[in-house]
Protein backbone atom coordinates (compact mmCIF):
# COMPACT_ATOMS: atom_id res chain seq x y z
CA UNK A 1 0.00 0.00 0.00
CA UNK A 2 1.70 3.41 -0.75
CA UNK A 3 2.00 5.69 2.34
CA UNK A 4 3.58 8.71 1.20
CA UNK A 5 2.36 10.70 -1.79
CA UNK A 6 3.83 13.87 -2.52
CA UNK A 7 7.89 13.19 -1.65
CA UNK A 8 10.84 13.41 -4.13
CA UNK A 9 14.25 11.45 -4.35
CA UNK A 10 17.09 14.30 -4.75
CA UNK A 11 19.17 12.27 -5.43
CA UNK A 12 17.46 10.38 -8.17
CA UNK A 13 16.35 14.05 -9.55
CA UNK A 14 20.24 15.14 -9.27
CA UNK A 15 20.97 12.37 -11.30
CA UNK A 16 18.32 13.10 -14.00
CA UNK A 17 19.15 16.82 -14.22
CA UNK A 18 22.78 16.24 -14.61
CA UNK A 19 22.93 13.28 -16.93
CA UNK A 20 20.05 15.90 -19.07
CA UNK A 21 22.67 18.60 -18.71
CA UNK A 22 25.38 15.92 -20.20
CA UNK A 23 23.45 15.78 -23.37
CA UNK A 24 24.95 17.98 -26.08
CA UNK A 25 23.27 21.00 -26.84
CA UNK A 26 21.92 21.47 -23.67
CA UNK A 27 22.36 23.99 -21.14
CA UNK A 28 21.41 25.28 -17.26
CA UNK A 29 19.41 27.32 -19.23
CA UNK A 30 17.80 25.09 -21.88
CA UNK A 31 16.88 22.47 -19.44
CA UNK A 32 15.34 25.38 -16.74
CA UNK A 33 13.25 26.68 -20.00
CA UNK A 34 12.37 22.90 -20.32
CA UNK A 35 11.21 22.53 -16.29
CA UNK A 36 9.37 25.93 -16.74
CA UNK A 37 6.29 24.53 -17.00
CA UNK A 38 4.13 22.77 -13.86
CA UNK A 39 5.01 19.62 -12.36
CA UNK A 40 7.98 19.12 -15.24
CA UNK A 41 10.63 17.42 -13.53
CA UNK A 42 14.25 16.19 -14.54
CA UNK A 43 13.08 12.82 -13.96
CA UNK A 44 10.13 12.73 -16.02
CA UNK A 45 12.13 14.75 -18.45
CA UNK A 46 14.48 12.33 -18.49
CA UNK A 47 12.09 9.59 -19.61
CA UNK A 48 10.68 11.77 -22.40
CA UNK A 49 14.24 12.00 -23.81
CA UNK A 50 14.73 8.11 -23.52
CA UNK A 51 18.56 9.07 -21.81
CA UNK A 52 20.62 6.17 -21.99
CA UNK A 53 21.13 3.96 -19.17
CA UNK A 54 24.90 4.05 -19.99
CA UNK A 55 25.05 7.79 -19.37
CA UNK A 56 22.57 7.32 -16.01
CA UNK A 57 24.63 5.20 -14.89
CA UNK A 58 27.50 6.75 -15.46
CA UNK A 59 26.71 9.92 -13.74
CA UNK A 60 24.61 8.38 -11.03
CA UNK A 61 28.61 6.26 -9.94
CA UNK A 62 30.22 10.14 -10.10
CA UNK A 63 27.50 11.45 -8.11
CA UNK A 64 27.80 8.58 -5.44
CA UNK A 65 30.92 9.94 -4.71
CA UNK A 66 29.65 13.57 -3.79
CA UNK A 67 28.60 14.52 -0.06
CA UNK A 68 28.12 17.16 2.10
CA UNK A 69 26.15 19.45 0.85
CA UNK A 70 22.05 20.65 0.88
CA UNK A 71 20.20 20.22 -2.72
CA UNK A 72 17.68 22.98 -2.92
CA UNK A 73 15.19 21.46 -5.65
CA UNK A 74 12.62 23.63 -7.25
CA UNK A 75 9.14 22.43 -5.90
CA UNK A 76 10.45 21.00 -2.67
CA UNK A 77 10.47 23.33 0.51
CA UNK A 78 12.75 25.81 1.38
CA UNK A 79 13.71 26.33 -2.53
CA UNK A 80 14.43 30.35 -2.28
CA UNK A 81 11.30 31.87 -3.46
CA UNK A 82 12.71 34.42 -4.84
CA UNK A 83 15.05 32.59 -7.25
CA UNK A 84 11.71 32.29 -9.44
CA UNK A 85 12.37 35.48 -10.10
CA UNK A 86 15.67 35.00 -12.32
CA UNK A 87 14.61 34.41 -16.22
CA UNK A 88 15.30 30.95 -15.89
CA UNK A 89 14.92 29.62 -12.32
CA UNK A 90 17.49 26.69 -11.80
CA UNK A 91 15.57 23.21 -10.73
CA UNK A 92 18.47 22.43 -8.56
CA UNK A 93 21.08 24.62 -6.51
CA UNK A 94 23.58 22.95 -4.66
CA UNK A 95 24.57 24.47 -0.94
CA UNK A 96 26.86 24.34 2.46
CA UNK A 97 26.21 26.33 5.35
CA UNK A 98 23.37 27.57 7.39
CA UNK A 99 19.95 27.76 4.48
CA UNK A 100 17.92 30.40 7.05
CA UNK A 101 20.51 33.12 5.86
CA UNK A 102 18.03 32.77 2.38
CA UNK A 103 15.29 34.12 3.95
CA UNK A 104 17.29 37.22 5.60
CA UNK A 105 17.27 40.70 3.79
CA UNK A 106 20.61 40.54 1.89
CA UNK A 107 22.41 42.84 -0.60
CA UNK A 108 25.05 41.89 -3.45
CA UNK A 109 27.88 43.96 -3.42
CA UNK A 110 30.24 43.11 -6.51
CA UNK A 111 32.68 44.86 -8.84
CA UNK A 112 36.17 43.70 -10.67
CA UNK A 113 38.89 41.58 -9.42
CA UNK A 114 41.15 44.27 -10.88
CA UNK A 115 40.19 46.71 -7.76
CA UNK A 116 42.30 49.76 -7.03
CA UNK A 117 42.54 50.61 -3.70
CA UNK A 118 39.97 52.92 -3.65
CA UNK A 119 37.59 50.82 -4.71
CA UNK A 120 38.73 48.02 -1.90
CA UNK A 121 38.15 50.81 0.57
CA UNK A 122 35.36 51.49 -0.76
CA UNK A 123 33.43 47.67 -0.90
CA UNK A 124 35.19 47.17 3.13
CA UNK A 125 32.84 50.44 4.28
CA UNK A 126 30.27 49.95 2.19
CA UNK A 127 29.90 46.33 3.30
CA UNK A 128 30.47 47.06 7.32
CA UNK A 129 27.39 49.87 6.81
CA UNK A 130 25.16 47.20 5.31
CA UNK A 131 26.12 44.79 7.99
CA UNK A 132 25.11 47.45 10.31
CA UNK A 133 21.94 47.71 8.90
CA UNK A 134 20.89 44.16 9.29
CA UNK A 135 21.87 42.89 5.62
CA UNK A 136 23.56 39.88 4.99
CA UNK A 137 26.19 40.26 2.20
CA UNK A 138 26.35 38.06 -0.69
CA UNK A 139 29.38 38.14 -3.58
CA UNK A 140 30.85 36.28 -5.63
CA UNK A 141 34.81 34.96 -3.81
CA UNK A 142 36.21 36.07 -6.69
CA UNK A 143 39.67 38.24 -6.06
CA UNK A 144 39.00 41.80 -5.74
CA UNK A 145 35.71 43.61 -4.68
CA UNK A 146 33.95 40.65 -3.55
CA UNK A 147 36.73 38.81 -1.50
CA UNK A 148 36.91 42.61 0.05
CA UNK A 149 33.09 42.60 0.67
CA UNK A 150 33.07 39.08 1.92
CA UNK A 151 35.79 39.33 4.31
CA UNK A 152 34.93 42.78 5.63
CA UNK A 153 31.00 41.45 6.21
CA UNK A 154 32.44 38.35 8.22
CA UNK A 155 35.17 40.36 10.71
CA UNK A 156 32.00 42.73 11.33
CA UNK A 157 30.62 39.60 12.88
CA UNK A 158 28.00 40.23 9.72
CA UNK A 159 26.43 37.38 8.10
CA UNK A 160 26.91 36.40 4.10
CA UNK A 161 26.57 34.34 1.10
CA UNK A 162 29.21 33.43 -0.92
CA UNK A 163 27.86 32.11 -4.80
CA UNK A 164 30.92 30.39 -6.33
CA UNK A 165 31.05 29.85 -10.56
CA UNK A 166 32.67 26.09 -9.54
CA UNK A 167 30.89 22.83 -8.37
CA UNK A 168 30.45 22.95 -4.85
CA UNK A 169 33.32 21.43 -3.67
CA UNK A 170 35.99 22.95 -5.77
CA UNK A 171 38.20 26.41 -5.12
CA UNK A 172 38.32 28.71 -7.39
CA UNK A 173 40.59 30.82 -6.89
CA UNK A 174 42.61 28.86 -4.44
CA UNK A 175 44.04 31.99 -2.97
CA UNK A 176 40.37 32.08 -1.39
CA UNK A 177 40.00 28.40 -0.11
CA UNK A 178 40.02 29.13 3.60
CA UNK A 179 37.51 31.89 3.23
CA UNK A 180 35.07 29.72 1.18
CA UNK A 181 35.16 26.66 3.65
CA UNK A 182 35.04 29.58 6.32
CA UNK A 183 31.64 30.66 4.43
CA UNK A 184 30.35 27.36 3.61
CA UNK A 185 31.04 26.35 7.61
CA UNK A 186 29.86 29.41 9.60
CA UNK A 187 27.47 31.15 6.54
CA UNK A 188 26.10 30.05 3.58
CA UNK A 189 27.95 28.50 0.12
CA UNK A 190 25.84 28.18 -3.28
CA UNK A 191 26.60 26.86 -6.57
CA UNK A 192 24.57 26.12 -9.04
CA UNK A 193 27.49 24.42 -11.11
CA UNK A 194 26.44 20.84 -12.48
CA UNK A 195 29.25 17.98 -10.77
CA UNK A 196 29.24 15.60 -14.04
CA UNK A 197 28.97 18.22 -16.79
CA UNK A 198 31.70 20.60 -14.90
CA UNK A 199 34.09 17.35 -14.78
CA UNK A 200 34.01 16.25 -18.65
CA UNK A 201 34.25 20.27 -19.87
CA UNK A 202 36.85 21.46 -21.65
CA UNK A 203 38.52 24.42 -19.47
CA UNK A 204 38.07 27.66 -21.43
CA UNK A 205 33.81 26.78 -21.08
CA UNK A 206 34.01 26.44 -17.49
CA UNK A 207 34.58 30.37 -17.13
CA UNK A 208 30.99 30.84 -18.48
CA UNK A 209 29.88 29.66 -14.71
CA UNK A 210 31.02 32.65 -13.26
CA UNK A 211 28.95 35.38 -15.12
CA UNK A 212 25.68 32.43 -14.77
CA UNK A 213 26.35 32.90 -10.77
CA UNK A 214 26.22 37.13 -11.04
CA UNK A 215 22.34 36.13 -12.30
CA UNK A 216 21.66 34.34 -9.15
CA UNK A 217 23.61 36.26 -7.14
CA UNK A 218 20.86 38.98 -8.33
CA UNK A 219 17.80 37.11 -7.60
CA UNK A 220 18.99 36.13 -4.43
CA UNK A 221 19.18 39.83 -3.36
CA UNK A 222 16.62 43.05 -2.60
CA UNK A 223 19.53 44.96 -4.69
CA UNK A 224 23.09 44.60 -6.27
CA UNK A 225 25.66 47.37 -5.21
CA UNK A 226 28.60 47.82 -7.95
CA UNK A 227 31.50 49.64 -6.61
CA UNK A 228 34.33 49.45 -9.61
CA UNK A 229 33.80 47.48 -13.05
CA UNK A 230 34.97 48.01 -16.27
CA UNK A 231 33.03 48.27 -19.47
CA UNK A 232 33.93 44.81 -20.28
CA UNK A 233 33.72 43.58 -16.16
CA UNK A 234 31.59 40.26 -15.92
CA UNK A 235 29.80 42.35 -13.14
CA UNK A 236 27.60 44.00 -15.48
CA UNK A 237 25.93 40.72 -16.06
CA UNK A 238 24.52 41.04 -12.43
CA UNK A 239 23.68 44.68 -13.79
CA UNK A 240 21.90 43.42 -16.89
CA UNK A 241 20.10 40.32 -14.41
CA UNK A 242 18.71 42.94 -11.92
CA UNK A 243 17.24 45.01 -14.42
CA UNK A 244 15.40 42.28 -15.90
CA UNK A 245 14.29 40.96 -12.55
CA UNK A 246 12.98 44.40 -11.22
CA UNK A 247 15.57 44.37 -8.10
CA UNK A 248 17.59 47.61 -7.40
CA UNK A 249 20.50 48.38 -8.66
CA UNK A 250 23.10 50.87 -7.02
CA UNK A 251 26.09 52.27 -8.64
CA UNK A 252 28.92 54.41 -6.86
CA UNK A 253 29.55 58.15 -7.63
CA UNK A 254 32.70 57.34 -8.01
CA UNK A 255 32.29 55.08 -11.02
CA UNK A 256 30.73 57.96 -12.69
CA UNK A 257 33.70 59.96 -12.26
CA UNK A 258 35.63 57.92 -14.52
CA UNK A 259 34.83 59.76 -17.97
CA UNK A 260 36.64 57.02 -20.09
CA UNK A 261 33.33 54.41 -18.67
CA UNK A 262 30.51 54.36 -20.53
CA UNK A 263 28.41 51.47 -18.56
CA UNK A 264 27.43 53.45 -15.26
CA UNK A 265 25.88 56.14 -17.04
CA UNK A 266 23.95 53.91 -19.89
CA UNK A 267 22.62 51.82 -16.88
CA UNK A 268 21.99 54.96 -15.24
CA UNK A 269 19.39 55.86 -18.02
CA UNK A 270 17.90 52.13 -17.81
CA UNK A 271 16.98 52.44 -14.26
CA UNK A 272 19.87 52.11 -11.70
CA UNK A 273 20.44 54.22 -9.13
CA UNK A 274 23.35 56.19 -8.38
CA UNK A 275 24.05 56.12 -4.89
CA UNK A 276 26.87 58.69 -2.69
CA UNK A 277 26.70 56.44 0.77
CA UNK A 278 25.17 53.87 2.26
CA UNK A 279 22.53 55.85 3.61
CA UNK A 280 21.12 56.78 0.34
CA UNK A 281 20.95 52.85 -0.68
CA UNK A 282 18.90 52.42 2.61
CA UNK A 283 16.75 55.37 1.40
CA UNK A 284 15.96 53.36 -1.54
CA UNK A 285 15.95 49.85 -0.32
CA UNK A 286 13.08 51.33 2.26
CA UNK A 287 10.60 52.96 -0.45
CA UNK B 1 0.83 22.90 -5.76
CA UNK B 2 2.09 22.01 -2.35
CA UNK B 3 5.57 21.84 -1.95
CA UNK B 4 6.99 18.10 -2.07
CA UNK B 5 8.71 16.31 1.26
CA UNK B 6 12.35 14.71 0.33
CA UNK B 7 13.72 11.13 0.69
CA UNK B 8 16.15 11.19 3.22
CA UNK B 9 19.52 10.00 1.50
CA UNK B 10 23.08 10.21 2.47
CA UNK B 11 24.31 11.80 -0.60
CA UNK B 12 21.80 15.07 -0.21
CA UNK B 13 21.96 16.14 2.73
CA UNK B 14 24.78 18.20 4.77
CA UNK B 15 24.45 16.17 7.58
CA UNK B 16 23.27 12.66 7.48
CA UNK B 17 21.59 11.31 11.21
CA UNK B 18 24.79 9.56 12.48
CA UNK B 19 22.02 6.57 13.64
CA UNK B 20 19.96 5.78 10.72
CA UNK B 21 20.98 3.61 8.23
CA UNK B 22 21.18 4.57 4.71
CA UNK B 23 18.16 1.98 4.03
CA UNK B 24 15.87 3.40 6.40
CA UNK B 25 12.90 4.93 4.52
CA UNK B 26 12.56 8.46 5.64
CA UNK B 27 11.12 11.56 4.66
CA UNK B 28 11.67 15.21 5.33
CA UNK B 29 10.05 18.83 4.57
CA UNK B 30 12.27 21.47 5.68
CA UNK B 31 16.34 22.09 7.57
CA UNK B 32 15.98 23.12 11.12
CA UNK B 33 19.14 24.97 11.92
CA UNK B 34 20.89 23.75 15.10
CA UNK B 35 21.33 26.66 18.10
CA UNK B 36 20.15 29.00 15.25
CA UNK B 37 16.71 29.85 17.22
CA UNK B 38 13.57 30.95 16.09
CA UNK B 39 15.10 33.80 14.29
CA UNK B 40 17.05 31.64 12.13
CA UNK B 41 14.35 31.13 9.59
CA UNK B 42 10.85 29.97 9.32
CA UNK B 43 11.90 26.71 9.62
CA UNK B 44 13.40 27.39 13.12
CA UNK B 45 10.38 29.80 14.34
CA UNK B 46 7.82 26.50 13.49
CA UNK B 47 9.73 23.74 15.59
CA UNK B 48 10.79 26.55 18.11
CA UNK B 49 6.58 26.98 18.38
CA UNK B 50 5.55 23.72 17.84
CA UNK B 51 7.74 22.35 20.98
CA UNK B 52 6.21 25.64 23.50
CA UNK B 53 6.47 24.52 26.82
CA UNK B 54 2.77 24.63 28.63
CA UNK B 55 4.59 27.69 30.81
CA UNK B 56 4.69 30.05 28.24
CA UNK B 57 2.63 33.03 28.64
CA UNK B 58 -1.24 31.72 26.96
CA UNK B 59 -1.08 34.94 24.79
CA UNK B 60 1.47 33.14 22.76
CA UNK B 61 -0.33 30.11 22.37
CA UNK B 62 -1.53 31.31 19.21
CA UNK B 63 1.73 30.82 17.62
CA UNK B 64 1.59 27.57 18.73
CA UNK B 65 -1.62 26.71 16.94
CA UNK B 66 -0.33 28.38 14.10
CA UNK B 67 2.48 25.87 14.20
CA UNK B 68 0.28 22.65 14.77
CA UNK B 69 -1.96 23.61 11.87
CA UNK B 70 0.81 24.03 9.65
CA UNK B 71 2.44 20.32 10.55
CA UNK B 72 -1.07 19.33 9.86
CA UNK B 73 -1.07 20.24 6.99
CA UNK B 74 2.05 19.90 5.54
CA UNK B 75 1.81 15.70 6.49
CA UNK B 76 -1.75 15.54 5.11
CA UNK B 77 0.04 16.58 1.75
CA UNK B 78 2.49 14.10 2.37
CA UNK B 79 0.02 10.83 3.72
CA UNK B 80 -1.54 8.82 1.69
CA UNK B 81 -5.74 8.19 3.17
CA UNK B 82 -5.68 4.57 5.20
CA UNK B 83 -1.85 5.51 6.32
CA UNK B 84 -1.43 4.17 9.99
CA UNK B 85 0.55 6.96 12.11
CA UNK B 86 2.37 7.10 15.71
CA UNK B 87 4.02 9.50 17.46
CA UNK B 88 7.44 8.87 18.43
CA UNK B 89 7.27 9.44 22.06
CA UNK B 90 8.65 12.31 23.59
CA UNK B 91 11.16 12.89 26.25
CA UNK B 92 8.56 13.74 28.97
CA UNK B 93 5.14 11.89 30.02
CA UNK B 94 1.61 12.85 30.28
CA UNK B 95 2.30 13.90 34.37
CA UNK B 96 5.25 15.49 33.53
CA UNK B 97 5.15 19.53 33.91
CA UNK B 98 6.76 20.19 30.82
CA UNK B 99 4.73 17.31 29.22
CA UNK B 100 2.86 19.07 25.97
CA UNK B 101 -0.10 17.32 23.96
CA UNK B 102 1.22 18.49 20.82
CA UNK B 103 0.93 15.22 18.76
CA UNK B 104 -2.74 14.75 20.12
CA UNK B 105 -3.33 18.21 18.69
CA UNK B 106 -1.07 17.26 15.54
CA UNK B 107 -3.12 14.06 14.62
CA UNK B 108 -6.84 15.31 15.90
CA UNK B 109 -6.21 18.35 13.13
CA UNK B 110 -4.84 15.90 10.66
CA UNK B 111 -7.50 13.60 10.71
CA UNK B 112 -9.97 16.91 10.04
CA UNK B 113 -7.86 16.74 6.51
CA UNK B 114 -6.97 12.77 5.64
CA UNK B 115 -8.35 9.85 6.91
CA UNK B 116 -5.16 8.26 9.09
CA UNK B 117 -5.61 5.85 11.42
CA UNK B 118 -4.04 7.20 14.58
CA UNK B 119 -1.94 4.26 17.15
CA UNK B 120 0.29 4.51 20.03
CA UNK B 121 1.99 1.96 20.32
CA UNK B 122 4.88 2.84 22.15
CA UNK B 123 5.35 4.78 25.44
CA UNK B 124 7.78 5.46 27.89
CA UNK B 125 8.68 4.58 31.33
CA UNK B 126 9.87 7.43 32.83
CA UNK B 127 10.44 11.25 31.61
CA UNK B 128 14.11 12.29 30.83
CA UNK B 129 15.69 15.30 29.93
CA UNK B 130 15.08 16.06 26.05
CA UNK B 131 17.78 15.36 23.81
CA UNK B 132 17.69 18.97 22.04
CA UNK B 133 18.36 20.15 25.60
CA UNK B 134 21.46 17.48 25.74
CA UNK B 135 19.56 14.53 26.68
CA UNK B 136 20.54 10.70 25.72
CA UNK B 137 20.83 10.12 22.17
CA UNK B 138 22.24 6.15 22.36
CA UNK B 139 19.41 4.10 21.09
CA UNK B 140 20.04 1.31 23.91
CA UNK B 141 19.28 3.64 26.58
CA UNK B 142 16.78 5.09 24.63
CA UNK B 143 15.24 1.28 24.03
CA UNK B 144 15.54 0.34 27.62
CA UNK B 145 12.71 3.41 28.14
CA UNK B 146 10.09 2.34 25.74
CA UNK B 147 7.26 0.72 26.99
CA UNK B 148 5.74 -1.59 24.40
CA UNK B 149 1.17 -0.58 24.02
CA UNK B 150 0.44 -2.40 21.02
CA UNK B 151 -1.50 -2.02 17.87
CA UNK B 152 -5.23 -1.21 18.51
CA UNK B 153 -5.83 -2.68 14.56
CA UNK B 154 -3.91 -4.80 12.98
CA UNK B 155 -1.52 -3.48 10.01
CA UNK B 156 1.27 -4.11 7.86
CA UNK B 157 3.43 -0.46 8.24
CA UNK B 158 3.29 2.05 10.25
CA UNK B 159 4.66 5.92 9.89
CA UNK B 160 6.76 7.11 12.77
CA UNK B 161 6.08 11.06 13.16
CA UNK B 162 8.57 13.52 15.32
CA UNK B 163 8.97 17.12 14.95
CA UNK B 164 12.92 16.89 13.96
CA UNK B 165 15.24 14.10 13.51
CA UNK B 166 18.93 14.55 14.52
CA UNK B 167 21.09 11.57 14.72
CA UNK B 168 17.64 9.09 14.48
CA UNK B 169 18.45 7.44 17.48
CA UNK B 170 14.74 7.59 19.06
CA UNK B 171 13.49 6.94 15.65
CA UNK B 172 16.25 3.64 15.92
CA UNK B 173 15.40 2.99 19.35
CA UNK B 174 11.46 2.64 17.99
CA UNK B 175 12.37 0.67 14.91
CA UNK B 176 13.76 -2.25 16.96
CA UNK B 177 11.40 -2.32 19.54
CA UNK B 178 8.39 -2.35 16.65
CA UNK B 179 10.48 -4.64 14.71
CA UNK B 180 10.88 -7.12 17.89
CA UNK B 181 7.07 -6.95 18.56
CA UNK B 182 5.86 -6.97 15.15
CA UNK B 183 8.67 -8.43 12.32
CA UNK B 184 8.04 -7.94 8.84
CA UNK B 185 6.05 -4.77 9.53
CA UNK B 186 6.89 -2.11 6.92
CA UNK B 187 8.63 1.24 9.77
CA UNK B 188 8.76 4.40 7.36
CA UNK B 189 9.60 8.08 9.44
CA UNK B 190 8.55 11.11 8.67
CA UNK B 191 10.26 14.23 10.03
CA UNK B 192 8.99 18.00 9.66
CA UNK B 193 12.89 18.52 9.77
CA UNK B 194 16.10 17.57 9.54
CA UNK B 195 18.91 19.38 11.89
CA UNK B 196 21.82 21.10 10.08
CA UNK B 197 24.62 22.35 12.21
CA UNK B 198 26.09 25.81 10.70
CA UNK B 199 28.99 26.28 13.33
Amino acid sequence: MPVVQNAVSLFEEMVAYEALLAQKGETLKTISRRLRSPGATPSALAKTDHLSSFLREKVMEYLQTKRGFSVLFKGAFQYPEKLQDAEDPLAIIYAKGDLGLLESPSISIVGTRKASPEGCKRAIKLSRELVGANFTIVSGLAVGIDTEALTAAIETGGRVIGVIGTPIDEYYPKENRELQDRIARKHLLISQVPFFRYKNEAFNTRRFYFPMRNVTMAALSFGTVIVEASDTSGTLTQARACLRQGRKLFILESCFKNSQLAWPLNYEKRGAIRVRSTGDILEHLST
Amino acid sequence: MPCQWKKLEPNTVQHWPTRLDPNDECFYAREFVSHGGYQASDTNSLIDNFKMKPQVNKSRWYWRDLAVTRFAQELADLLESGTCIAAIPSSKKPDHPEYTSRYEDLFTKLQKLKTVIVETPITILESKQSSRTGGNRDIDKIYKNLVWQGFKKTTDHVVLVDDVITTGGHFKACQRLILEKCPGIRIIGVFWAKTIWPN
